[in-house]
């Protein structure tokens, strides 16, 4: 019996935190009914989502007569009622579909194995061809097959997979407060809140003027989470002239990154300084 | 690119993509959704699309505020991305930035417009906003509307690398600071110390008892100009400190209602001005 894997992925405009866990909830949830029904069997189903897309794989799916045209088949009408059903909760228009999502649907990329699920959703057709890095221009990726589609991606400096993205996010901040010998603190809210707002998360240190410690250490922390920024501190926890955040991206241009997450720092803290008078 | 390149540029892109290159509008607003462009052109029925440069005034921020805006209805198909093409256009080389969508559910209250869309940061710092408009004057709209406003200032200040905006190359000989020069301090001094709390009070009142009877009369695009001036006679007010923190919700409800007179009265006429 012939098993591949079936990988589904719906591209958005921009979909917000709570959209994403929740969608990948739904499809997981769904998914092993409606491939049961189809007639389908599969060794595990997983959801993945980054804030630009969200990713079904199905691995190991075989059709009850082990035929990959029957289970392409099969996954052809599947698969748009996984993603139809994500239609059923809060949601906006965008054109004239009648569809509603949180955010506009963009692309459809539907594989089983290296085989091509065709299926239509909101006057779009499924394929093989995906985008990659906004920041890189968004470029097309044609995926080879449902297999190769994470390492794909990863080349094309997309971290599908949030478990990985978050693991190095943690990886990462930890060997940028070891390099500085100084403590980034590691804020759970604000480490989830980027975990959905970047598909290649690059950390980013900068500095600001040190006189500006002299607000209270509330107000700097708040000042930093409204911009999304990490506080520093040294090992004994006293506050640093420096701040530590995250761009979606390579690390071309760091330094007009590194001065833009300064002078935004720097004015909100200015401006609440000038406040207390 | 100097600034007004970057003006030229947009206004190119954009005419590319179908939109029809209107000019600033007039009375004092401190954002350029407040255009009656934009709030007329969500209600009435069938397409529209322009764009435009609007010289916004936020008392007690910088003298004028240039924002681009831009406003389909309906979209242009994958309008993100033609968003993220015009950034480029102007000079803006994403890769060497870090622009970020962050999803927000935008409204304002005193118009009764919202929608979800996303604040844009770039580099860190709030420099555009993007919304699918959803509704205007509490109204839903008859189809699905883009809206863009973007700051040109911070755009320009990416392009060049500048920190100081009156160090901005408007043209190749000129800097912004030698166009606004001296505009800052005096309208800051007018803003906080100088306004007439007491006379911006009866002009919001003034225009609050006339915005209805011009709608009534069919005249809701004068309306409309009253209800701007009403707004930022509140925000002349909140900068001079004039206002309890009950007096803006309230007020803000009274330029709802403005809001609200204005969309009906055109309305009532499908939309047409004559």
């Amino acid at each position: 019996m012939v098993k591949r894997d079936a990988l589904l992925e719906l591209r958005f405009e921009n979909l917000p935190a709570a959209a994403v866990v929740s969608c990948c909830a739904r499809l997981k949830e769904l998914a092993p009914g409606l491939l049961g029904a189809a007639g389908l069997a599969y060794d595990g189903v997983e959801a993945f989502g980054t804030c630009k897309r969200l990713a079904l794989l199905a691995s190991g799916v075989s059709s009850a007569g082990g035929r990959d045209r029957a289970a392409a088949k099969s996954l052809a009408a599947v698969f748009p009622r996984l993603a139809a059903s994500l239609s059923s909760g809060p949601g906006m228009s965008w054109d004239d579909s009648g569809l509603l999502f949180p955010r506009p649907l963009r692309g459809l990329l539907a594989l089983y194995g290296d085989g091509p699920v065709a299926f239509s959703l909101g006057g779009l057709k499924s394929g093989r061809v995906t985008s990659g890095l906004d920041a890189l221009g968004a470029r097309r990726v044609s995926v080879t097959c449902a297999e190769k589609y994470f390492a794909e991606l990863a080349r094309a400096n997309v971290v599908v997979k949030q478990d990985e993205r978050l693991a190095s996010m943690r990886r990462e901040l930890a060997a940028l407060s070891k390099r500085m010998k100084l403590v980034v603190e590691p804020d759970e809210e604000l480490l989830q809140a980027h975990l959905y707002l970047a598909e290649c998360p690059v950390w980013v240190l900068s500095g600001f003027s040190q006189e500006l410690l002299s607000l209270p250490r509330e107000t700097l922390r708040r000042a930093m989470k409204e911009l999304l920024f990490f506080p520093v501190t040294d090992q004994k926890g006293a506050p640093q002239p420096y701040l530590a955040g995250l761009r979606d991206g390579v690390s071309r241009g760091q330094r007009n990154v590194e001065e833009g997450f300064r002078h935004a720092l720097e004015d909100s803290l200015r401006a609440r300084l000038a406040c207390r008078g | 690119m100097n600034f007004q390149d970057i003006i030229q540029k947009l206004n190119q892109y954009w005419a590319r993509q179908g939109c029809a290159l209107a000019q600033p509008y007039g009375p004092e607003k401190a954002s350029a959704e407040f255009s009656p462009a934009v709030f007329f052109g969500a209600l009435r029925p069938g397409p529209s699309a322009f764009a435009c440069v609007e010289a916004c005034r936020r008392p007690a921020g910088p003298a004028r505020q240039y924002q681009y805006q831009v406003f389909m209805k309906p979209p242009a198909p994958d309008m993100q991305r033609v968003c993220a093409g015009a950034f480029r256009a102007a000079g803006l080389d994403l890769a060497e930035h870090d622009l970020r969508w962050i999803p927000e559910d935008w409204s304002s209250p005193a118009l009764g417009a919202s929608g979800p869309g996303w604040e844009l940061r770039l580099d860190g710092q709030p420099f555009a906003r993007f919304v699918y408009l959803q509704a205007v004057a509490s109204r839903p709209l008859d189809g699905p509307a883009a809206l863009l406003t973007c700051g040109l200032e911070r755009l320009a200040m990416a392009a060049q690398g500048k920190r100081d905006v009156m160090q901005l190359r408007w043209t190749d000989r000129l800097t912004y600071g030698d166009v606004h020069g001296g505009a800052h301090e005096q309208f800051s001094r007018y803003d906080l110390e100088e306004a007439d709390a007491q006379g911006l009070r009866a002009l919001f009142s003034v225009c609050e008892r006339e915005v209805p009877r011009l709608a009534s009369a069919g005249c809701w695009l004068p309306a409309f100009d009253l209800l701007l001036k009403a707004s930022y006679s509140m925000d002349l007010l909140a900068a001079r400190r004039s206002l309890s923190a009950d007096d803006k919700p309230a007020m803000v409800k009274r330029l709802a209602a403005m809001a609200g007179r204005c969309a009906d009265a055109c309305a009532a006429k499908g939309g047409r001005h004559g």
